[in-house]
């Protein structure tokens, strides 16, 4: 009976496992436009993400990251342009996580940690089929990769923000995702946190996953990526730190959001004065 | 009279004994559907659902010269119907949800009891609508409800797993190609169905009791939804027996007293959280689980 109800469902939705393309990048974006009521969000958006690439995203608030994510992760539809992954419309697969901010979440919810995790596996699950062994064994393989294993039974409340993100990502790792969208991962953590993330994210990285954060955090983008991009509605830089980080391209992105002080070395001292106040500087 | 007598001489009654069937029953598929309602803080929208049955069942009750049977058809369509239009209503409308809802809620239950006022011995009848009247099952009812309680039950468990993720992370539905509408409908559907069943037995008034206070007793005392499903059906059913011996007893009216009683667990398991929160307090200085 098992076996027939997964039979069926791999005829019937084997759209969800479209054949990836092997000569074909990961992710490639093709003059992605989007327009909300209030106005055009992104435009023009072209770049390529390669398997195992760690890509930060920075610019301002409302740059358009989130929406950038959204588009890639298939869950809105750009106005114009083409999203390509593995050389096929991302309709078809399932290999893309986005990882939410974590104050979209209701950490309320009856759910433990494991719970959560697992829904990373639900498409590998035949329709009406619950988890099977196999499916509790990835969840834990995964909680252990984020060192979260030992959390696993508590209510997902009980975390501190910087486990909250790592069972995000150990969901995607669930899902057998491979490319990772996260979201502000850093956001409100404390520097120990963002430290055990940015481990994983190495681990990750080993593993040939690609990952696309966007962050406030210039510095943090600068020092531990070895790829950023700029983003402010159109694309204003994608590469390496040196290349992008470069002052007429900040003020592009920033302008008079950001303050420049000249440091001991050519590079600069950066201020996103976002909500969160956040302030960095680089001496 | 020994305890024993106390409690099988209400069994010499079938109507006791459909009675306890019924309560038991549409308490279990209100508990777990209401798990939905609780977790996604959808109990206006219950509460107005129930009530928005009202003039189903009031034509239907006309149509048919009084006739108690064919009123769970009515109140089915109808519950079906309603959940669907407040869920296309709630999407696009410029008011808000909650306005949106309280204009169709009132709206319906006005006109279903002036349908009703217009029989001119309405008044035991409206107030086994309003209230429930569960010791007036038929073996034909129970039957029906029993069919349509598997159902229910077979839904929540078939796609357990998708309304799991479409109540607590839509994006990732989204992100999974789940057809959320689908899931999301079917939920509203499921709501509908099991008020639909339960309105003989509870009637609509009180129906929000009946989806929402075993949930709820039930979130306070796990923190797994499955296990809060079971926990949640557990209260109810015994919430419906008790009710029925109290109310045999006591004298009291049946949909009341199965009502009180599940209020009294939810207040039982409310005192033992806030107690366990205390102590884990004092005990360590975090609130531990």
């Amino acid at each position: 009976m098992k076996n027939l109800l997964k039979t069926l469902r791999n005829e019937s939705f084997s759209r969800r496992y479209a054949p990836h393309h092997p000569d074909a990048p990961l992710l490639d974006m093709e003059g992605i436009t989007v327009r909300y009521e209030t106005g055009t969000v992104l435009e023009g958006i072209n770049f390529q993400v390669e398997a195992g690439n760690a890509v930060a995203v920075v610019g301002p608030n409302g740059a358009g990251k989130t929406t950038l994510f959204k588009v890639i992760a298939g869950i809105l539809d750009p106005d114009q342009g083409l999203v390509r992954v593995s050389g096929h419309e991302p309709g078809g697969h399932t290999c893309i996580a986005y990882v939410p901010q974590r104050t979209q979440v209701d950490w309320s919810f009856p759910a433990t940690v494991a719970d959560v995790v697992m829904m990373g596996r639900i498409n590998h699950m035949g329709p009406f089929l619950w988890p099977q062994k196999s499916d509790w064994e990835m969840v834990r393989s995964s909680l252990d990769i984020v060192n979260l294993g030992e959390y696993a039974n508590r209510q997902i409340s009980a975390l501190s923000g910087g486990q909250q993100q790592r069972m995000f990502i150990a969901r995607a790792l669930a899902q057998e995702a491979e490319l990772m969208l996260l979201d502000e991962p850093f956001s409100g953590l404390d520097l120990p946190a963002q430290e055990k993330i940015l481990e994983i994210l190495n681990t990750l990285k080993g593993q040939q996953v690609a990952v696309m954060i966007s962050m406030h955090d210039l510095r943090l983008a600068a020092e531990q990526f070895e790829q950023v991009m700029l983003l402010n509605k159109n694309l204003l830089g994608y590469g390496s730190p040196e290349e992008v980080f470069t002052r007429e391209r900040l003020l592009n992105a920033y302008q008079g959001h950001l303050h420049f002080i000249e440091g001991d070395f050519d590079t600069l001292a950066v201020g996103d004065d976002c909500c969160e106040g956040d302030f960095y500087d680089h001496h | 009279m020994t305890i024993i007598d106390l409690l099988l001489t209400p069994l010499n009654y079938s109507f006791m004994v459909r009675g306890l069937s019924a309560a038991v029953l549409t308490g279990i598929v209100c508990a777990v559907v209401g798990v939905y309602v609780v977790v996604r803080g959808m109990a206006f929208f219950g509460d107005a659902l129930a009530h928005s049955i009202l003039p189903g069942v009031a034509v239907g009750y006309l149509v048919t010269g009084g006739a108690r049977e064919p009123l769970f058809w009515w109140g089915t369509g109808t519950a079906v119907l309603v959940s669907l239009a407040i869920g296309a209503v709630s999407k696009g409308a410029r008011i808000k949800e909650d306005t949106a809802i309280g204009i169709i809620f009132a709206g319906m239950f006005a006109l279903g009891i002036a349908i009703i006022s217009t029989v001119k011995s309405y008044t035991v009848d409206l107030t086994h609508f309003l209230f429930g009247d569960v010791l007036g099952v038929s073996g034909n009812q129970l039957a029906l409800i029993g069919i349509f309680s598997f159902l229910i039950i077979l839904l929540v468990i078939a796609f357990y797993k998708e309304f799991l993720v479409l109540t607590f992370d839509p994006t990732l539905a989204a992100t999974l190609r789940i057809p959320m509408r689908v899931y999301e409908y079917l939920q509203l559907v499921l709501i509908a169905l099991a008020i639909a069943v339960s309105f003989q037995a509870v009637g609509v008034a009180l129906m929000v009791a009946m989806l929402v206070t075993p949930a709820a007793a039930a979130y306070l005392l796990t923190k797994r939804l499955p296990v809060m499903m079971v926990l949640a059906a557990v209260i109810a059913s015994a919430s419906g027996v008790i009710g029925l011996y109290a109310s045999f007893y006591i004298n009291v009216a049946s949909g009341p007293a199965i009502v009180l009683v599940a209020t009294l667990f939810f207040v039982v398991a409310w005192s033992y959280s806030a107690l366990k929160r205390q102590l884990n307090l004092k005990e360590n200085g975090t609130i531990g689980l």
